[in-house]
Formats: C-alpha cells, sequence, structure tokens
C-alpha cells in the first residue's frame, strides 16, 4: 500500500484547467525526508478509511468464496475435483446449461428494455402519472418473490388461470402458459425490472440534457438521439444492470423451481437445489457449479469495466450548471401513455389484485365473482393477533434499514476508490464486492455459521440478530456498488478538484461537493436493499434464532403451512406499507438530491 | 498504463481467496473444538454446562449422560415430579423443529410448567445442517430436535438413550435402537378435487391411475423419492410385482403428472384445480384446509372414510441432544411430546402423531394399513434411490 492513495486521477481530461493538488517537493530533497513525507501522507484520515473499507468488504466477501472453495476443491482434507465430476457428468448438463442461458439472457433482454423504457420515460419525458410509474416499477419487487411467482400462476396457469380463462372464453384457447420458458422469462424478467428502473433513473437523472438538446437541434430525429446520445452516454449503468441481472437470473431458484420443474425444464439453479436440499449437502458438487457463476462473473465484470473505459468519457456532471427540461413526446404522448398504463395494469394491478383477492378468501381458489360470498378479514385479524408477526415486522425494518445504510456508506466509498485513485490493483475491489452475488444464498447461510460459530470477532454474532446483519450486508453489497459505481462515474473529477483548490478538506469535498450529486444514485441502492434483505430467506432461515425472527422467516412459516391466503395478507400489508416508505424516501431524496425532480 | 495490468486481477482475487482458504482449513476441522467457553450466544448453554475438564470419554457421552441415566432409571410419579422441580429450575428448553404446526403445544407446555420453550424451525435441510454445524463448532444450542432426520442424527451419536417404557410402549414406530420417538407421522396420499373428479371414478390402489383417462389430470412432487421406494416395496413385497413392473407403473404416472414441488403448493394448486388430483399429499396437506372450511375443494377420503392404497409413510421423531444445555427441562419437553402433545397436534394441526388417537387424522385407519418406509433405505442408500427415481420421472 505504498502507493500515494491520495493522486488525483490523472485521466481526467487533457487540458483540465483545475489541475490537481500540489504533489509537494520530490526531486532534490534527502531520500529520507521523502520516505517519511510519503508515510505522512499515506496516514491520511482518508487513506486510513480507504484501507479500512477495502479491508471490511474484502472480509466479507471472502468469507463465504473460502468456504464455498474449501467444500468444492477439499474432502476431508484431501484435493479433490470429484464435486466437478458429479455436477458436468449428470444426464442432460448441456441441456441443463442450454436452458440456463437462455433464461438468463432472456430476463436479462426483458428487463432492460423495460426497466430503461420506463426510467427513460420517467426521467426524460412529459409523460402523464409520473408517481404511477415508480409505483409500476416498484411492486413486483416489493412482493416477495414466491408470491409473486404464485401470483403469475393463478394468473396464467393453463386450466386455471385467471387470464387464460379469459382468453378461454373470448378466443376458446389460452394464451400464456406460465410453466414454459417463456413464462419463466416473462416473471423472472418483470421481477427484476424494477432492479433495473432504479439503475437507470439514476443514470438519467445524472445526464445532462443540453447534449440531447444539442443532438435534436442540429437535426437528429428523436431516434438518432437516442441511439447516438442517449444510450451511449448511460453505458455505464446500463453495462452494470446488464451484468447484474443475467447473474442474478442465472442464481435465480423461485421462478425455474416453481415453473420450470413441472414441465420438466431444469436449469443449473434447479441442479444446485437439488444438491443442497437433501442431506447431507454435496457442497462439492454445488460449488462446482456455482463457480461457474463465479467464473462467469469476474469476465463480466471485467468487460464491464473494459465498456466503461475512461471515466470521464462518461461523466456528464460538470462544473456548469444544467437543468433538465423535460422532452416534450408530442403526438406520441397518448401512445407512449397507453403502453404504460397497459403495462401498469398487467405487471403491477393483476398480481396485486391477485394478492388482494386471495387475502379475502378462507382458502385459495381460482377468480370467480362466485367467491366473493366467502370474503372476510380473517386473514388480517390472524396476522395481526400473531405476536411474532409484530416482532419480525420490527426486526425486518431495524435489519434493512441498518444493512442499507451500511452498504451504501462502504460501496460508495469503495467507488470512489475504484473510480478516482489510481492505486494499483483497485480493480479488484470491484470485483470483490461482486462475488457475493454468485454465492447462494443457503451456502452463504451455511459459511457465514460455520464462521460465527467460531467467532472471530469480539462480540457474540451467533444466535444474535449480528449475523443476519452480517449476511444481509455481505450479500447485498454487489447491488450497493453496481448502484454507487455509475453515479460516480457520471461526475467529473473537476468539480472535486475546484473544490480542493478552493481549499476544502476532504470531507468537506465528499460532504458538499460529491455526496450530494450522487444521493439519487445512492439513495436509489439505498431502497431497492432495503426491499431485497425485506425479502431475503434462504440465508435468514439457516442464521436467525428464536426471538430474531424476520417476515420472510414468517412468511415462509406461513406458507409452509399451507396458508396462502394469509401469506397473500402479509403481501398486500407489505406492498401498502413498502409504498408508504419508498414515498418517503424519494421526498428526502428530493430535497437532499441536486436535481430530482 | 495501468489498464495492462488489469486481466491480471481475477488471478489476484482467486490467490487471495486460496490463501483465505488456506487459513479457513487450519482453523476450524470438524472434531478438534473443545470451545465450551463460547458458548453465550444464544442460550445460557455456557453457564449451565460448563465443566470444561471433561475428559474424552465424557465427551463423548455428552455433558448431559449423567442427568439423562438419572433419569432414565426412575418412573413413575417420583420421576415427574422431580423432573419437573428441576426443569423449572433451568426455566428453558431449546427445541429445533422441521415441523409446523406446534405452537398451541409449545404454549400449552410453557402454561403448564412454566417454562420457556425456545423454537428454531426451519427446512428439513436446514434444521439438520444447523445441528451438525453446531455440534462441530462446540456449541450446543440444541435440547430436544424433532423431525424425520433425527434417526440420522442419532446415528451420527449426537442423541442420547430415552428410556420411559410408561409412555414408549404405546408408540407402535417407536424405534427402541436410536431412542427417537415419533411424535408425527408424515403419511402419503393421493388426493383430489371433489368439484373435478367422482368419487366413481378414483380407483382402489395407485396403480388404477395409469388408466389414460387419468393423463394430463395429476400432480406429483418430483422430489419425493421415499415415496416412490415404499411403493416399490409395497407392490413387491405384498402383490407380488417385478421391480420392473413398479417401474414402469411410476413412470406411467410421472409422465400424466406435473410436476409441483413442495406438498403445501400441490395442495394449493389442487384446491384452485389446476390438477384433478395429486399423487403426493400428506394427510395434514388436506387435512388442515379442510379444517379451516369443512366444504373446501380437497380430500383423501371418500364419504364413507375409505382410501386410495398403499398408505406409505414416515415417522418424524423427538431426540434427546447428548450435550442439551437444559437436560431436564429436555427429558420433561419429550415426555409431553410423545404423550399430551402429540394429542394436541394431531387434534389442533390435524397432524397424525404416533400413536393413532380416536378422532384424529387417522382415525379408522387399521395399523396394517400403514406402511412405514425402510429407515435403513432412507438413512444410506439416498443416493442410489433418488438417482432412480428422478431417472424414471424424467424420462
Amino acid at each position: 500500500m505504498s502507493s500515494p492513495v491520495d493522486a488525483p486521477d490523472r485521466s481526467a481530461p487533457a487540458g483540465d484547467p483545475a489541475g490537481g493538488p500540489p504533489d509537494g517537493p520530490t526531486g532534490g530533497a534527502a531520500m529520507l525526508a521523502g520516505a517519511a513525507d510519503r508515510l505522512r501522507r499515506a496516514l491520511t484520515v482518508k487513506t486510513l478509511v480507504l484501507v479500512a473499507v477495502v479491508a471490511v468488504i474484502a472480509y466479507l466477501a471472502l468469507t463465504p468464496l473460502g468456504f464455498l472453495l474449501h467444500g468444492t476443491f477439499f474432502d476431508d482434507g484431501q484435493f479433490t475435483l470429484g464435486g466437478f465430476e458429479r455436477a458436468y457428468t449428470t444426464s442432460g448438463v448441456w441441456t441443463m446449461a442450454r436452458n440456463s442461458v437462455v433464461f438468463a439472457l432472456g430476463t436479462a433482454t426483458l428487463s432492460l428494455l423495460l426497466g430503461t423504457s420506463l426510467a427513460y420515460v420517467t426521467v426524460r419525458t412529459n409523460v402523464p402519472f409520473k408517481s404511477l410509474l415508480v409505483a409500476t416499477a416498484l411492486v413486483p419487487l416489493i412482493i416477495p418473490g414466491l408470491l409473486y411467482t404464485i401470483a403469475w400462476v393463478m394468473l396464467s396457469s393453463p386450466n386455471v388461470g385467471f387470464i387464460n380463462q379469459l382468453a378461454n372464453s373470448v378466443i376458446g384457447r389460452p394464451i400464456l402458459d406460465v410453466f414454459s420458458m417463456i413464462g419463466m422469462i416473462w416473471v423472472e424478467g418483470t421481477d427484476t425490472t424494477p432492479l433495473v428502473f432504479l439503475f437507470m433513473v439514476a443514470a438519467f437523472r445524472s445526464m445532462d440534457p443540453s447534449l440531447e438538446e444539442a443532438a435534436l437541434v442540429s437535426g437528429a430525429s428523436r431516434l438518432t438521439m437516442l441511439r447516438k446520445v442517449t444510450v451511449p452516454l448511460v453505458r455505464p449503468a446500463l453495462s452494470g444492470a446488464m451484468l447484474i441481472v443475467a447473474v442474478r437470473a442465472l442464481e435465480s431458484f423461485e421462478v425455474p423451481a416453481l415453473l420450470g420443474l413441472p414441465k420438466g425444464i431444469y436449469v443449473f439453479t434447479s441442479r444446485i437445489f437439488f444438491e443442497l436440499t437433501d442431506f447431507p449437502y454435496d457442497y462439492g458438487a454445488a460449488g462446482a457449479l456455482s463457480i461457474s457463476l463465479v467464473l462467469i462473473s469476474v469476465v463480466g465484470v471485467y468487460v464491464v469495466n473494459r465498456v466503461r473505459g475512461q471515466g470521464s468519457t462518461f461523466a456528464t456532471v460538470t462544473g456548469k450548471g444544467f437543468r433538465p427540461q423535460p422532452l416534450d413526446l408530442g403526438r406520441w404522448r397518448p401512445v407512449v401513455t397507453g403502453a404504460v398504463v397497459v403495462y401498469f395494469c398487467i405487471t403491477t394491478v393483476l398480481p396485486f389484485l391477485v394478492m388482494l383477492y386471495t387475502s379475502f378468501l378462507p382458502y385459495y381458489q381460482t377468480f370467480s365473482v362466485e367467491h366473493f360470498d366467502l370474503f372476510s378479514l380473517d386473514n388480517y385479524r390472524d396476522l395481526f393477533g400473531s405476536a411474532i408477526f409484530t416482532d419480525a415486522l420490527r426486526n425486518s425494518l431495524m435489519l434493512s434499514v441498518g444493512s442499507a445504510t451500511a452498504i451504501m456508506f462502504l460501496t460508495g466509498i469503495a467507488a470512489w476508490f475504484v473510480v478516482r485513485t489510481r492505486v494499483r490493483g483497485r480493480q479488484v475491489v470491484d470485483q470483490l464486492t461482486f462475488l457475493p452475488l454468485v454465492v447462494p444464498g443457503l451456502v452463504m447461510g451455511v459459511a457465514i455459521s460455520f464462521v460465527y460459530l467460531r467467532n472471530p470477532l469480539p462480540f457474540a454474532v451467533y444466535g444474535t440478530i449480528w449475523i443476519l446483519f452480517i449476511a444481509y450486508v455481505t450479500r447485498f453489497m454487489p447491488y450497493g456498488m453496481r448502484y454507487a459505481m455509475p453515479s460516480l462515474t457520471q461526475i467529473s473529477p473537476e468539480l472535486e478538484e475546484s473544490a480542493a483548490v478552493s481549499g476544502a478538506t476532504w470531507w468537506q469535498i465528499n460532504r458538499r461537493v460529491l455526496l450530494p450529486l450522487m444521493v439519487p444514485g445512492l439513495m436509489a441502492g439505498w431502497i431497492y436493499i432495503i426491499i431485497v434483505s425485506i425479502r431475503e430467506l434462504s440465508s435468514s432461515i439457516l442464521l436467525y434464532s428464536p426471538g430474531n425472527e424476520v417476515l420472510s422467516i414468517v412468511i415462509w412459516q406461513f406458507y409452509e403451512k399451507g396458508e396462502l391466503t394469509t401469506v397473500s395478507a402479509v403481501a398486500v400489508v407489505l406492498v401498502g406499507s413498502l409504498a408508504v416508505f419508498v414515498a418517503i424516501a424519494y421526498k428526502i431524496g428530493a430535497r437532499i438530491g441536486v436535481r430530482a425532480d | 498504463m495501468p489498464r495492462r495490468l488489469v486481466p491480471l486481477h481475477p488471478l489476484m482475487v482467486i490467490l487471495a481467496i486460496i490463501a483465505v482458504l488456506a487459513a479457513a482449513c487450519g482453523g476450524g476441522s470438524a472434531d478438534d473444538g473443545d470451545a465450551t467457553a463460547d458458548g453465550d450466544g444464544a442460550t445460557e448453554a455456557g453457564t449451565d454446562t460448563g465443566e470444561d475438564d471433561a475428559g474424552d470419554a465424557d465427551e463423548e457421552r455428552g455433558t448431559a449422560a449423567d442427568v439423562f441415566d438419572e433419569f432414565n432409571a426412575m418412573s413413575g410419579q417420583e420421576r415427574h415430579d422431580r423432573l419437573v422441580e428441576l426443569a423449572q429450575e433451568e426455566g428453558t428448553v431449546n427445541f429445533y423443529t422441521a415441523g409446523s404446526g406446534w405452537e398451541p403445544v409449545l404454549e400449552e407446555f410453557t402454561d403448564r410448567y412454566d417454562i420457556e420453550v425456545d423454537l428454531y424451525r426451519g427446512q428439513a435441510d436446514t434444521v439438520l445442517q444447523r445441528i451438525f454445524q453446531e455440534y462441530d463448532a462446540g456449541f450446543y444450542g440444541v435440547d430436544v430436535y424433532d423431525d424425520a432426520e433425527a434417526f440420522q442424527v442419532a446415528e451420527a451419536g449426537l442423541t442420547y438413550e430415552y428410556v420411559n417404557d410408561e409412555l414408549t410402549a404405546d408408540l407402535p414406530s417407536y424405534d427402541p435402537d436410536t431412542h427417537v420417538a415419533p411424535t408425527r407421522l408424515s403419511v402419503y396420499v393421493q388426493g383430489w378435487n371433489p368439484t373435478m373428479v367422482d368419487e366413481s371414478e378414483l380407483p382402489d390402489t395407485l396403480d388404477g391411475f395409469t388408466d389414460p383417462a387419468w393423463d394430463g389430470r395429476l400432480g406429483l412432487d418430483p422430489r419425493d423419492w421415499i415415496w416412490y421406494v415404499g411403493v416399490l416395496r409395497y407392490y413387491v413385497d405384498e402383490l407380488g410385482w417385478t421391480e420392473e413392473e413398479v417401474d414402469e407403473m411410476m413412470s406411467t404416472l410421472a409422465g400424466y403428472s406435473a410436476h409441483h414441488p413442495g406438498h403445501t403448493n400441490q395442495a394449493q394448486l389442487l384446491l384452485a384445480g389446476e390438477f384433478a388430483a395429486s399423487l403426493t399429499l400428506y394427510t395434514q396437506s388436506v387435512d388442515r384446509e379442510l379444517e379451516d372450511v369443512a366444504e373446501a375443494p380437497i380430500a383423501w377420503r371418500r364419504a364413507d372414510g375409505s382410501y386410495i392404497e398403499p398408505l406409505i409413510f414416515f415417522p418424524q421423531g423427538a431426540a434427546l441432544m447428548k450435550n442439551a444445555p437444559h437436560p431436564h427441562a429436555a427429558l420433561l419437553f419429550k415426555d409431553f411430546l410423545i404423550s399430551d402433545g402429540a394429542q394436541m397436534l394431531a387434534e389442533i394441526d390435524r397432524t397424525p402423531s404416533g400413536i393413532n388417537f380416536p378422532g384424529g387424522p387417522l382415525d379408522g385407519v387399521p395399523n396394517e394399513d400403514l406402511h412405514q418406509v425402510d429407515l435403513d433405505v432412507y438413512l444410506n442408500e439416498r443416493d442410489e434411490w433418488a438417482s432412480r427415481w428422478d431417472e424414471l420421472i424424467r424420462q
């Protein structure tokens, strides 16, 4: 760590008028004085903070991964490749690989298209009902994955799905079989669209619209403008979103299990699932399969960094003030509005209504007006009568807000380290933050309990709520980093340099310049992590202890007992309360951030 | 340009990981832990059983062995009274289970004896995983464990003998070798949706579903290999079929069915009418729905109480952990689970218990109609049978 961490970014545009802070005298002075000087400079608060953050990230990311690799390559202390043999020589492995790739690419394409268009329309055009759009984007995220999948089974299973019942009576045949590859891509794709939406909203907010205006003024059509100006400018965010969505789809489990298995469509994760739900767990085979995912994502992060190229190319937030003018959609306005409303109805209103309908029923039923007679509030009464539910709600809120804040703090600083410094090997930090994404949740749980049963920390972790906190911070760190990086890449270093030249300290620069500019991105990441932490089940179920139950555990327990109707009531309560919460967060964000509209 | 260095970074990451890994390997092997000192987490384990200097033999027997031995030699009211007194001093019992529906039973235990029950509940595999990991690390959080996997934990030597003839004599599937006392039975049944199936259509035995009339109208859980083993044994041993004939039947049934993982999921889809009948339901997946709403469209018994044979079951049992941090409370709790607790579970939650209570979910089912899966197969031949089943259903 002898390199000067605090050197300014030399990749800043040539002719940078502000220049970096003076480097200090180097030539001519005695070697000793130089070394002392370097040491003194290396020991600044900034360096210490950076080193601490990198250490924490490395610790969090490498513990589960080390465990996974150990399980894969060692059996009873002996090095072995048996796991690979078991994983890759099972029958149908190539079909499985092909299914995985089709599923991941299909999902990524669908959610990128939907999420980016929605975000663009929300931020940059004069489309009406913008708050509706934000709701559209977020509701599928709030509904727990298991329930969202089940809602789609209720809507479009071939025999009893509401959409197919409707289609049967209108055109005489069902239109969508949810138990198919198309069904899997649709459900997973619309479920991950919010992730892309949040990414892209942040990116579009931070983009100087005068570039688009310049294109239009110079005679470019709107399409050319989108193709040549808009999309290239948000490429860092776009490629980051693509990567995370594709890897998530490769790793996703609920959709392939519930929608793929009924028709015999196996993907890698259904295999990992089988390896991991039969005790003794075959860590070797599960690990060998996960390692493919690790390799794919390491290559992915590398490619994304290449695509991002020189940070300054995308720095659209410069010293020049701008105030975004929404793009007038002109005669396309009704069309775009119509499309948005239809999308809202299909992906938000329908699943939500199915949940709402089920939550009033005594047992799960297909949609029919006759069943309205059975309606009651019993499920809600059960829910609020259960002491464990209210405790779990409190625990979940504390944990999710705590871990989201911790993650955005860590990854905000880590992103600065990766984007702004020239320390050799800084990309490793980027890679590290990404790795937990590819460790299956259950393996993460096993790894974390393994470590904290042999507690390396000075305070009790196992059996307390802290173990869940550590698990959440580790699992969701990749998302934090993906949100923080693009929001920093888009800010030109000249702003920080001007502040430094004007005598601001590192803290002042962060507090007064960088933080306010990064708020849209950090806030989006924060909200996203809060929501996914509330949904997290696969690690929590191994790590929680009596008294520390969280909401996802309670949902699972209701589901396991067959109380799907109560689970639907939980979903309705969750959607309602998180929607209010997100709305408040956006209002606050708008006040802190410089340019939320 | 530093950019040239970038391609090395993935390699650096891997190297770093291997370094950490090596450290991890050195740090925590399975059986070198005498880590009684760090037991101040979820429980008072450390304070209750903190005699650090137990010898190797004692470690093998477990820290709770003396207490268990003492009470295993006692019987009657004297045993019970003494147990209640000492258990109340401990004040808590830690219960790990994969079963659902225990809550009212636990509340009753607490009301009756003023002893708290700390409940950890997860999927079967996660609970098992947790117990093995805790024992490997020398962290003793669990007093009583209840699940089908209790037999496996007993085989691994982590449990202790339980002698209480007054109670175990009534349990038909009590296993005296492992001392696992059955608390619940998971009985596989074929269920149907009465709005889609007329009782007269239903076959008397499972093989009747191979009639092409059932093609596309069935559901099954693709993970129920143990049910397949039970069915195979029944048809071969009781009806004299060959294994090939059974495999052919099962393959046909799998071909007629949609494969939805999860018994709860099966029951919900059946209620909604996604398929007309499910081949792999548990009695309680059906009975709980009927307990809530008597007219719910789901059944596993005809109006006259008859059912489709064979009924295959495996027992879920309770075991005492050898290092139980609250041994007296553990014993008292296990007594309760297999007596009054089992009856409550059967009545309130409709889960069949180890004893077939009148009015319980299996009322009217003679014991000879209940076919237990071979525990030896369950414990030792899992890989072989699971992949054989997997092959069959994926054809």
